[in-house]
C-alpha cells in the first residue's frame, strides 16, 4: 500500500518536473529573439554580460542607442560608458532601468535624453516588451511593468511571457531554435551601429499641438531620476539628440531648460549645435533625420565627450589594465562590423 | 411570352447592377468613406482611406514629403506637405492609408466650413454641442475618426481629422 503510493507519487512528480521543463523550453522557443530582425529588442539583456564599471550610463530611447558611440568616448577620451537604452523607452522606464542599474554600479555622471518627455502614459506593448523582458527580475522590473502596462497588457504575461507568445509556433524561424539559450551580442556597450547613408531632403513640419505641456506623470519621474542621482551623488546631464524627427517643439524646449536651471543640471540640446560639432544630416544619418548613422553617431560623441569630460570630471582610462582588453575587443568589432561599410 | 422575357431581362439586369453597386459600393469601400470628410477643391478625403488615390489625386506636395521609419518595427508614417494642410498616412500589408489631416492656416477649411481663426460659437453652430472636451480641446467622433479644434482665446487655432483605432 505504501509502495504503491510512494509509486503514485513519485510519477507524479517526475510529470509535473516533465510538464515545467517543457513550459521552460517552449517558452524559451517561443519568445522573439530580436537577433537579425528588430536588434533594438535584444538591447536591454546585453547589459548584464558587460562589466559593470562604468564611468557613464545613458538612458533613454533611440536617440541615445543610436546616437552615441561608447567606443568613439573611449577612442578619444579614455571614457567607459554604457547605453541602457530601449526603443521608446518611456521616462519611467528609464527610472526603473537606472534603479536597477545603480545596484550594479555607481557611475559619475548619468546621461538622460529628454524626448520621452512627451509621453505621459504607457503607449504600446511590443515597446513595452523590448524594454521590460530583457531585464531581470528586480522590484525595479516590476515597478516598470506595472507603471507601463496598456489596458490590454497583464502583469502575469511577463512573469511567464509564454502567454503572450504561445501563438508564435506558426511563425517559428531557424533562429528560435538557433537562439533558444544564448544569444549573440547585437551592441557595443548599448550602442546600436548603422552603416547606411540616407540624408535629409525635407525637414518635418512642427505640426501644432493642443498642449505643449509635458505630463504631471513624466515630470515625476524627471524628478525621481534627478533624485536618485543627487542620493547616490551622480552628476545628471540632460540631452536631446540632433535628430529631426520626432520634431522637438520650441515650448517643450523652454520647460526642459527652465527645469534644468531650476534643479542646477546640465541640458544640452545638440539640435543646437550641429554644425559646430560637424554633423551634416545629408550624410550623417540612416533614415532621414530620425536617428544618426555610425559616423553622425561619432562626431556627436567625440563633441559630447569633450563636453562630458569636463563638466563631470572624467578620468581617461585607456592605460587602465582593468579595463583596457574588455574594450580593445569591443574596438576590434565594431571596426569590423563597420569597416564592411566603408 | 414577349412580355415575360422582357421582365425577365429588366429584373435580371436589375439585380446584376444591383450586384454591381454592391460590389462597388461595399463593405470596405463604406468603411473607408466614412467620419468627418475633408474636401480640397473637387477632392474629398476620408480619414483611413487608400492613400495613393488621394495623393495620385492631389498631385505632388508643394512642401515635400518627409518618411519616418518607426524606430524598430517595420512600416513608416508618411507626412505629405500640401498648402494650408498636411496629411499623414501610416502603412499597413505595403499600402498607405490616411492616418490624420491636418489644417495649417485658414486657406483651407472643413467640409462643414470651419477654419482657423473661427470662434467657438460658429464651431458649436456647425458641429453641435456633442464633443469630448479636455482643456482647450474639443473632440467630435464620428464612426472611427475624431475631428479636433483646438481653441485659443475663443479663436480655433488648430484643426486635425484623426483616426481614433490603434495603427
Amino acid at each position: 500500500m505504501v509502495r504503491s503510493k510512494i509509486k503514485t507519487l513519485g510519477i507524479v512528480a517526475v510529470l509535473m518536473v516533465l510538464s515545467v521543463l517543457a513550459l521552460y523550453f517552449a517558452q524559451a522557443l517561443l519568445m522573439p529573439k530580436y537577433m537579425s530582425n528588430v536588434k533594438e529588442g535584444a538591447l536591454i539583456a546585453e547589459y548584464y554580460k558587460a562589466p559593470k564599471n562604468n564611468d557613464v550610463i545613458f538612458i533613454g530611447d533611440c536617440e541615445v542607442y543610436e546616437n552615441i558611440s561608447p567606443v568613439t568616448l573611449w577612442q578619444e577620451y579614455g571614457i567607459t560608458s554604457y547605453i541602457r537604452g530601449s526603443a521608446q523607452q518611456l521616462i519611467w522606464q528609464s527610472y526603473y532601468l537606472l534603479e536597477e542599474t545603480l545596484r550594479y554600479e555607481t557611475p559619475k555622471a548619468v546621461v538622460f535624453n529628454v524626448l520621452s518627455m512627451k509621453y505621459n502614459e504607457p503607449q504600446n506593448e511590443a515597446y513595452n516588451r523590448m524594454t521590460l523582458d530583457g531585464m531581470k527580475w528586480s522590484d525595479s522590473k516590476a515597478a516598470s511593468i506595472r507603471a507601463s502596462m496598456t489596458e490590454k497588457e497583464s502583469f502575469i504575461s511577463y512573469v511567464f511571457p509564454l502567454l503572450r507568445f504561445h501563438s508564435r509556433w506558426s511563425a517559428l524561424t531557424k533562429e528560435d531554435f538557433r537562439y533558444m539559450f544564448s544569444k549573440d551580442m547585437v551592441s557595443y556597450n548599448g550602442y546600436l551601429l548603422q552603416t547606411e547613408r540616407k540624408g535629409v531632403t525635407t525637414q518635418p513640419r512642427k505640426t501644432p499641438l493642443a498642449d505643449y505641456s509635458f505630463g504631471e506623470n513624466a515630470w515625476d519621474y524627471l524628478d525621481k531620476i534627478t533624485q536618485l542621482c543627487k542620493e547616490k551623488n551622480i552628476r545628471l546631464v540632460l540631452m536631446k539628440a540632433p535628430t529631426i524627427y520626432p520634431v522637438w517643439y520650441d515650448e517643450w524646449e523652454e520647460q526642459i531648460k527652465d527645469y534644468a536651471a531650476q534643479k542646477d543640471l546640465p541640458y544640452y540640446n545638440f539640435l543646437e549645435s550641429i554644425q559646430e560639432s560637424g554633423i551634416d544630416l545629408t550624410t550623417d544619418t540612416y533614415d532621414a533625420g530620425l536617428h544618426l548613422n555610425v559616423w553622425g553617431a561619432e562626431k556627436l560623441s567625440r563633441y559630447f565627450g569633450q563636453i562630458l569630460r569636463t563638466e563631470c570630471d572624467l578620468p581617461d582610462h585607456r592605460q587602465d589594465s582593468a579595463v583596457l582588453s574588455y574594450w580593445q575587443e569591443m574596438e576590434e568589432r565594431y571596426e569590423a562590423e563597420k569597416g564592411t561599410a566603408d | 411570352m414577349k412580355k415575360f422575357w422582357i421582365t425577365a431581362l429588366c429584373i435580371a439586369v436589375t439585380v446584376i447592377s444591383l450586384a454591381g453597386c454592391g460590389t462597388a459600393s461595399g463593405s470596405s469601400a463604406k468603411n473607408q468613406q466614412s467620419g468627418y470628410i475633408f474636401t480640397t477643391g473637387d477632392q474629398q478625403i476620408y480619414i483611413n482611406e487608400d492613400a495613393q488615390t488621394v495623393t495620385d489625386a492631389l498631385g505632388a506636395p508643394s512642401g515635400g514629403t518627409y518618411e519616418a521609419l518607426s524606430c524598430a518595427f517595420e512600416g513608416k508614417d508618411t507626412f505629405y506637405y500640401y498648402d494650408g494642410f498636411t496629411l499623414q498616412t501610416y502603412e499597413k500589408d505595403g499600402k498607405k492609408y490616411i492616418y490624420t489631416i491636418t489644417l495649417e492656416d485658414d486657406t483651407v477649411n472643413t467640409a462643414e466650413g470651419i477654419k482657423i481663426g473661427d470662434s467657438f460659437a460658429a464651431v458649436t453652430k456647425a458641429y453641435g454641442t456633442d464633443y469630448v472636451a479636455a482643456g482647450n480641446t474639443y473632440a467630435y467622433s464620428k464612426d472611427k475618426m475624431t475631428l479636433t479644434f483646438v481653441m485659443n482665446n475663443d479663436k480655433v487655432s488648430t484643426i486635425s481629422y484623426s483616426l481614433l483605432t490603434s495603427k
